[in-house]
């Protein structure tokens, strides 16, 4: 026995599309797993803020919940005066306000003080003058400011430098070798890329506007020019290597949406699968009148056409991931049922049953020994086939907005987000290929493997068609 | 080999299965009786669709839910079959009275390796543990004449010849010693080399078991090879009985006469294979009086209107025919 789990082992190994798809669901998986490690959420530091669901995608727009700075305390405001005037004036640099704007509202500020109380060796005064302001900072809606302070000004500034990089590995190396004087147009849109992030539109140019003397409305309209305040895709940024779509990272969404992948092909194929093996067997091993008015069910849910129903379905209980799974479940469980009833009445009449029953053999142990193995592998197969074409069917209705909500890490809610782009601009077809191409891949990619994966069992584990 | 005296060991008295079908009612065994002496092979012949496979499923008490035994007894080492519970007969089955099939390419499940299926009856039948099992499959299989049965024991079907499967599914049956054999046209899937090895394999292990066998076949060639008496069966009757040197010498049915005329041989020159005209009829719809009168050459009205018994014609030979007397003194070409 064990001698033959090897050897099907082994034929599986030496299948070569059982090596791709097998790869390639492991490379999934791994991303799947990793995910946080590989597109970090973006979460606020502040523990007191609602930790915002990993799965919507950050949309990291200077749009992105800018506080405006008409709601700043008055100290607050004041510091950020007295920053530039003081210590910080002393390096001749007002530059300071994006960094300080970024300690009032991110706890990445931390990062970024660092980097420049570095610089101008003012680490102790900056930090100092931070802590003076806690109960300021209280007042704008941070709960503990303080150990918020404390414990993102470590003394080590390789320390931060390296959690930066896991961060953002173009930032952190920006943050190494950072230095004004030498500092070059690159580096700047990184600068306010990353400012981006935290930063409304009007900070940024004002900061823009201080850090590299230029007319606010210059950099305005150059923002403008390169497309980086309007809706459109971008292209440009180290590190959102995928692109973005409206402020949002594809890269991220692609990695999220691996998880949603596979979150949506196990549940379904499990529970499609287990309701279709129920029906199916019930009706294929009594037979008669049970069999007649379960079939007749199923063939009711196959007339129905999938896209129908599940709109239909989605209008009663609401759009929604969740509600698009259970349309599914509910109109995919047919395919199933049929294999597995058809399989159980051929096998009922396969003459190794009467052989097996002239030795002698019980009911029962026919059933499980007999029966069951020669009709649960094509389930198998095709449940493995299933998980890939899932993937699909959700894709297409989240494309049709009736799945994930807009922002979601679905590689349909990515295609459905970034529609209006699909065309690319006048003249320029392909002009924003970025945001059809990487979620695309990803779909061609896992719906291949776990195909490639079905046909290696087939051919392995079907002894039938053993050669 | 024939011995009237002795006890049979399986009786069949005059059994009816009907099939009830959509179409209505199959006769397809309609009154058949015969006995089986112990150590003897008993030959059934008759064309596809006469009765012989559903008569043998009778016997084992296999048929499906639309086959009803109407009536009949069969008598087993002095108990009715039909009247044991199900998990008695279970015991028989295997056990006692073993059978084989036509086709060793689906006899055999193929998602165990031979050897499973082997030890699935030792282990069932005999109490036997795995490794005894698995000791006791090899052997089965060397006897069976399979080569390197060490190595054979864990394949599949799909990776033995029909031969081969065909010897798998005889050691199969044999394995817990049965005293009755039921082998429905073992050797019919077969070709014509592997047929003869497959009948002259059965002779020997029959002798060695010492065991009865019903061969079942629609080829008098077989019969002659093999069988000590022989049932000829049509349309669900059985037409004739009796010793095979006898029937074979002297036919005293003209289906019997057509069957055996239909035989090529080589040591007579003939210009046509001689067979029998018309088909078999309808199990739906059988003709009235005789049930061969469309085909036979003999026919009178009296065959069109009464059906004819079961008469004994010379000792310890059978024919239902009213008009067996014409046979005399034709001679089988
Ligand atoms: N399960 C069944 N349901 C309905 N009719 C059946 C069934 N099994 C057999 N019959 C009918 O019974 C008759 C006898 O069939 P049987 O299988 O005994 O023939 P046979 O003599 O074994 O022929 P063959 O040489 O083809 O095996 C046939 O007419 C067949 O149609
Ligand atoms: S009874 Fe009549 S029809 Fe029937 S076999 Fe005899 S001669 Fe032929
Ligand atoms: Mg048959």
């Amino acid at each position: 026995m064990r001698q033959e789990t090897k050897r099907t082992l082994r034929r599986f190994m030496r299948n070569p599309s059982a090596i791709i798809g097998v790869s390639i669901l492991i490379m999934f998986t791994l991303v799947a797993a990793f995910a946080p490690v590989i597109a970090p959420p973006i979460n606020p530091m502040d523990p007191s803020r609602k930790v915002s669901n990993p799965y919507i995608m950050p949309k990291i727009t200077w749009k992105a919940e800018p506080i405006p700075p008409s709601s700043r305390s008055d100290a607050v405001k004041e510091f950020i005066a007295k920053a530039m005037k003081k210590q910080l004036y002393k390096s001749k640099k007002e530059d300071l306000i994006p960094v300080v704007e970024h300690i009032l509202r991110r706890a990445r500020a931390g990062d970024l003080c660092e980097a420049y109380s570095k610089s101008y060796k003012i680490k102790s005064q900056v930090r100092k003058k931070l802590l003076t302001l806690v109960p300021e900072l209280k007042k704008d809606g941070f709960s503990d400011p303080k150990s918020l302070i404390n414990s993102y000004l470590p003394e080590d500034f390789k320390i931060i430098c390296s959690e930066t990089a896991r961060i953002d590995g173009g930032f952190a190396k920006f943050l190494k070798s950072f230095d004004p004087k030498k500092m070059s147009k690159g580096d700047m849109v990184k600068i306010i890329l990353y400012a981006s992030k935290y930063l409304s539109i009007e900070d940024l140019k004002e900061a823009a506007a201080k850090l590299f003397k230029v007319d606010k409305e210059d950099i305005y309209r150059w923002l403008k020019e390169k497309k980086y305040i309007e809706r459109d895709p971008i292209r440009t940024v180290d590190y959102h290597p995928f692109g973005m779509i409206d402020g949002r990272d594809i890269m991220y969404g692609v990695v999220w949406g691996t998880r949603t992948a596979f979150r949506i092909g196990l549940i379904v194929t499990f529970f499609g699968t287990l309701i279709g093996l129920v029906v199916g067997s019930i009706a294929g091993y009594y037979g008669g009148w049970i069999d007649e008015v379960l079939m007749r069910i199923t063939d009711v849910f196959l007339s129905i056409p999938f896209l129908v129903a599940a709109i239909v379905l989605t209008t009663i209980l609401g759009t929604g991931l969740n509600k698009v799974m259970i349309a599914m479940i509910i109109f995919g469980w047919m395919g199933t049922a049929r294999l597995i009833r058809g399989n159980i009445l051929q096998v009922k009449e396969e003459q190794y049953i009467l052989a097996a029953k002239a030795l002698g053999v019980r009911d029962f142990l026919i059933i499980m020994r007999h029966v069951i193995p020669n009709t649960i592998f094509p389930v198998v197969i095709q449940a493995s086939m299933r998980m890939g074409s899932l993937v699909i069917t959700a894709a297409a209705l989240s494309f049709l907005g009736l799945g994930a909500p807009t922002g979601y890490a679905d590689w349909g809610s990515i295609l459905n987000y970034s529609r209006d782009w699909i065309l690319g601009a006048q003249g320029e077809a392909f002009k924003y290929w970025f945001a059809l191409t990487y979620p695309g891949i990803a779909m061609v990619l896992f719906v291949l493997s776990w195909n490639l994966l079905g046909d290696a069992l087939r051919d392995t584990f079907d002894p039938r068609l053993r050669g | 080999m024939m011995s009237v005296n002795r006890e049979p060991i399986l009786q069949v008295k005059n059994l009816k299965t009907y099939f009830y079908t959509e179409d209505g009612v199959v006769r397809a065994v309609d009154g058949v009786s015969f006995e089986l002496y112990p150590g003897e092979t008993l030959g059934i012949v008759g064309e596809s669709g006469s009765g012989k496979s559903v008569t043998s499923l009778s016997i084992m008490r296999l048929l499906d839910e639309k086959g009803k035994i109407e009536s009949g007894e069969i008598i087993f080492k002095g108990r009715d079959l039909l009247k044991l519970p199900e998990h008695e007969m279970r015991k028989i089955r295997g056990n006692e009275i073993a059978m084989i099939f036509q086709e060793p390419m689906v006899a055999l499940n193929p998602v165990y390796t031979i050897g499973d299926q082997i030890m699935e009856a030792i282990m069932l039948h005999q109490g036997a543990d795995e490794k005894k099992a698995r000791e006791m499959a090899v052997d089965l299989l060397r006897r069976v004449g399979i080569p390197e049965p060490e190595k054979r024991v864990d394949q599949y079907p799909h990776q033995l010849s029909g031969g081969m499967r065909q010897r798998a599914m005889i050691a199969m049956a044999l394995s817990c010693r049965p005293s009755i054999l039921i082998a429905d046209e073992p050797t019919t899937a077969l070709d014509v080399t592997i047929q003869a090895q497959i009948l002259d394999l059965m002779k020997e292990l029959q002798e060695e078991y010492g065991m009865a066998l019903i061969m079942i076949t629609h080829d008098m060639g077989v019969i002659a090879e093999i069988a000590d008496r022989v049932a000829v069966m049509y349309a669900g009757h059985i037409v004739e009985y009796g010793e095979v040197h006898e029937i074979f010498k002297r036919p005293r049915h003209p289906y019997t006469y057509g069957l055996l005329s239909s035989i090529p041989r080589l040591d007579v020159e003939q210009e046509k294979l001689k067979s029998i005209p018309g088909t078999v009829p309808d199990p739906l719809n059988f003709p009235t009086g005789c049930r061969f009168h469309p085909r036979c050459e003999f026919a009178e009205d009296r065959c069109r209107e009464e059906e004819p018994e079961m008469v004994e014609v010379l000792p310890d030979h059978y024919s239902r025919c009213f008009f067996w007397k014409k046979l005399e003194g034709l001679e089988v070409k």
